[in-house]
């Protein structure tokens, strides 16, 4: 083969190379619409929610995570009592640990605080395995005892099932359940 | 006069710092053991300051060997800082779980105290805690761990003291 030859089939082999796999992160990034049920702890139901969920990369390694709740009234959307409530947060990876940790911006006006977990600082992460995504949020109350709340939204064949707790010293003390369709 | 008055439990609050801790706790102080079907418990407890000494062993692994000193917040204990970190002159010990450090505190709940640990473990928090109840002349003992979604018992044990 002459050297045009060997050109060509180094262009032909970079075309047909196949995409890099996605990594489980990406799979999940998407904009999801869906809708959950608020139970407490022994499984009695408390509320309906409306949810919208984005996942997106931020900063090429990590993500930011938005959730738009809206608690219903009566199943609807349109009757004053309706709540809405907007969450954002956003994880990068840990440093050589294999999980993600809470973003805070170092800016020049606000230094990088140390946390303090003993001073009622949350702890948060995120851990991202083949089941899907994890969020963990430890805050130790000021009374000693703990509270924990685990977020887990795990792919289906159209979307992610998600499943919330809020562990209260040790006894789960509010539940959610639901799931979501990926719109985008 | 009266505001005067009034600065009196937050002077008295700076000079003497949080409060010691409770005496049923104080009432923990010695070295105690069981023998039990997953080996040998031993506790030892002893007055560290205003605060208390713990190290906890079960079939020779040591499950929690720190000591304690009360903080700003009632009935609520923190690690110190023990070896090159209290050398360096840090009073607390080590405690951000994101950066793979446990965080360990203790809590007196009415005449127990309870010990917890949280740590991220492959990702996972992993929480354990020993709850330590003077019970007329022996030291209840209760060990538990987060399994799945509830603290699960691992161990209940009654301790008697001991010389050794």
């Amino acid at each position: 083969m002459d050297r045009r030859g060997l050109l060509l089939g180094g262009a032909c082999a970079l075309l047909v190379r196949p995409a890099a796999a996605e990594s489980p992160l990406e799979r999940l990034f998407g904009v999801y619409v869906g809708t959950a049920r608020v139970e407490d702890g022994e499984g009695r139901p408390l509320e309906q929610r409306d949810l919208d969920l984005t996942i997106e990369p931020f900063r090429r390694t990590g993500f930011r995570l938005r959730t738009i709740n809206v608690s219903l009234v009566d199943g609807r959307r349109d009757l004053p009592g309706v709540v809405r409530r907007e969450v954002e947060s956003v994880f990068v990876p840990a440093q050589r640990r294999p999980y993600f940790v809470e973003f805070r911006d170092p800016s020049l006006f606000r230094p990088r605080e140390e946390l303090q977990p003993m001073a009622g600082d949350p702890v948060r992460w995120a851990l991202v395995d083949a089941e899907g995504l994890h969020v963990y949020a430890f805050v130790l109350l000021e009374d000693g005892r703990f509270e924990l709340q685990e977020a887990h939204r795990e792919p289906t064949t159209d979307g992610l099932a998600l499943r919330f707790l809020r562990n209260l010293d040790g006894v789960v003390v509010r539940r959610v359940v639901g799931r979501v369709v990926r719109v985008r | 006069m009266r505001g005067l008055l009034a600065l009196v439990p937050i002077l008295a609050g700076i000079l003497l710092g949080p409060s010691p801790v409770r005496a049923e706790i104080a009432g923990l102080v010695g070295r105690w053991a069981a023998e039990t079907p997953s080996g040998r418990v031993e506790l030892l407890v002893e007055p560290a300051g205003r605060g208390v000494a713990l190290r906890l062993a079960r079939a020779g692994r040591v499950l929690f060997d720190a000591s304690f000193a009360p903080t700003d917040r009632p009935g609520v204990l923190e690690a110190t800082a023990t070896g090159l970190f209290s050398i360096l002159g840090s009073r607390r010990a080590p405690a951000n779980p994101l950066e793979g450090e446990e965080l360990l505190w203790a809590r007196e709940a009415e005449a127990a105290l309870i010990v917890s640990r949280l740590a991220i473990d492959a990702g996972r928090p992993s929480i354990e805690r020993a709850q330590l109840l003077r019970a007329g002349e022996r030291v209840r003992l209760r060990l538990e761990r987060l399994v799945g979604e509830r603290m699960v018992v691992e161990l209940e044990a009654e301790l008697a003291r001991t010389g050794r």
